[in-house]
């Protein structure tokens, strides 16, 4: 018997199914597929339907986890039942399915970081800011590479890295971090980053749960700004967002008090926060207080 | 490898390549091949609609197809245009030529070996965006498998120009997002620079920054650049009465 005059199996209905759905309805039905999962960077993760690995034993498997992975995803993110998701909404129903102690969204374009969108405490915040201030760490590395970036033990890691980045956070207890880049197809937008406060790596399911929510979360930022007014920012994007609009200021003032550019003035302000090993918010908050000058 | 596993593969690779900057051309030429692999049909063609409406050739499986759905738009009829205007399924018709349904297309597909065709719409919502064509040079009708898979690849074609186009949209989005943070840092920049210029803190520095924009009719962000760029005369800042300045 020709294997074509099979009827099709159930899976590949459901792939149909799921393919259907999102064509006529643009949206998926609870049950079905959603092509979600295979619209992920392009990393081969068990569980989350990929081109590239093994394809009947892995992904068979693959497509019926990513389908009620999504579900999951989708019912734990509205289970507020509030009718806007907040950006601080997002980010603690992401710690809370991925189980880590804390993340953050960091926003970013292709010359500049512009900041935390949200992060879920003090420990998330002080990692979106360093990142911010010193220009490097897990969310700058996966914007820049366009990659997952993960480091299971930041005590003793494999490759050493983030000479600046990684002795402060390891002080407040972060033991390992982790980052996922926040794309709507060729558009990147930022990264998710994670941490824990014991050192190993993401299981399978967590890593997966990270794509899905990464991707989420990018879709959600642009969806958002995309019913904001013409030429500003959508609010509910600024409602827990950090955008260290002090480090602009301070920016401006010692680019007069230095007869230089804002850009170059910017460089002298990091550069200070780094020889002085303080925060570049609160340096430039003492700036603009005009408790220091940098004449 | 069962055949299962291949069309899985097939609709996994295409929908891999949906990823990032795709070319549509090219992964509906890869769909129109793997119908031919798959399906147990001769030839395949993809023809999708302008955003005007008019619907060319996108794809074909070979280059006897190509001519032979070349000729089907020229000659204004045939089974891929039936599919596109009623958004309905062109279930399995066996050609003779001359006659009813398409006498000219069937004399050319006759003539180009084919014996058999069908077509399917790709559907997006209540819009057909475009057809795929599934040419035979036998009689016997795909099986209900295959017709079930020739439909999720109708759907993946859909879905990818659909994705495409829309990618367009979502790049003007983060267009304006990258334009709305860039002049919220550009408007707290000039506040610093005004602040540090006119001694005063930095909401007196917005005042005047605003005040400059309103008398001069000068958008607030167009202001702020220039004062960063330094194009704006500095003087402007120091003066108690800045804003109120006539218009030169």
């Amino acid at each position: 018997m020709p294997a074509s005059s099979r009827a099709p199996s159930w899976w590949v209905r459901r792939i149909r199914a799921g393919l259907r759905s999102l064509a006529t309805k643009g949206r998926v039905d609870r049950t079905c597929l959603r092509p979600v999962a295979v619209e992920l960077p392009g990393v081969p993760v068990p569980g989350v339907l990929v081109a590239g690995g093994p394809v009947a034993g892995v992904l068979v498997p693959g497509v019926l986890v990513a389908g009620e992975r999504l579900e999951r995803i989708l019912a734990a993110l509205s289970a507020g039942g509030e009718a806007e998701l907040s950006t601080r909404g997002l980010c603690q129903t992401a710690a809370a399915i991925l189980g880590v102690n804390g993340t953050g969204v960091m926003l970013m374009s292709a010359d500049v970081a512009y900041g935390s969108l949200c992060a879920t405490n003090e420990v998330s915040e002080l990692i979106e800011e360093l990142q911010y201030s010193v220009g490097e760490g897990p969310c700058v590395d996966a914007y820049n590479y366009d990659r997952v970036v993960l480091e299971p033990d930041l005590a003793a890691p494999a490759q050493v890295r983030w000479s600046a980045f990684a002795p402060p956070v390891l002080q407040v207890g972060v033991r390992a971090v982790f980052a996922f880049p926040l794309r709507v197809g060729a558009i990147r937008l930022g990264a998710l980053d994670l941490y824990t406060d014991r050192p190993g790596h993401l299981g399978d399911d967590q890593h997966a749960d990270a794509l899905v929510i990464a991707n989420l979360v990018a879709s959600w930022v642009l969806d958002t700004q995309a019913r904001a007014p013409l030429g500003s920012l959508a609010a509910a994007l600024e409602a827990d967002a950090d955008f260290h609009f002090v480090v602009h200021n301070a920016a401006g003032m010692v680019s007069v008090q230095l007869g230089v550019s804002v850009t170059e003035a910017m460089l002298r302000l990091r550069a200070y926060a780094f020889g002085h090993e303080r925060p570049l918010e609160s340096v430039a908050e003492d700036v603009v207080a005009r408790r220091l000058r940098l004449a | 490898m069962a055949r299962e596993n291949l069309v899985v593969r097939a609709l996994v690779e295409m929908a891999d390549t949906l990823v990032g900057d795709f070319d549509v051309v090219e992964l509906l030429t890869g769909l129109a091949a793997r119908c031919v692999e798959l399906l147990g049909i001769s030839a395949a063609g993809v023809m999708v609609a302008t955003v005007q409406g008019d619907i060319r050739l996108v794809a074909s499986s070979s280059e006897a197809m190509r001519i032979l759905e070349l000729f089907e738009l020229q000659a204004d009829e045939g089974p891929c245009l039936d599919a596109y205007c009623s958004g309905e399924s062109v279930d399995h018709v066996i050609l003779r030529a001359g006659s009813d349904p398409w006498p000219r297309f069937s004399v050319a597909a006759i003539e180009a070996g084919f014996q058999s065709v069908s077509a399917l719409p790709l559907r997006l919502r209540d819009t057909t965006i475009g057809a795929l064509n599934l040419f035979s040079v036998g009689v016997v009708p795909m099986s209900e498998a295959d017709t079930v898979v020739a439909r999720a690849f109708a759907d993946l074609a859909a879905i990818s120009i659909i994705q495409h186009r829309s990618a367009d949209e979502h790049q003007r989005t983060n267009e304006q997002l990258t334009y709305a943070l860039n002049s919220r840092i550009v408007i707290e920049q000039a506040k610093g620079i005004i602040a540090e210029r006119a001694g005063v803190d930095l909401s007196g520095a917005f005042d005047r920054l605003r005040g400059y924009a309103r008398n001069h009719n000068l958008r607030l962000t167009e202001v702020a650049r220039a004062a960063v760029d330094g194009t704006l005369d500095p003087d402007a800042w120091s003066l108690p009465d800045a804003g109120r300045r006539p218009r030169e």
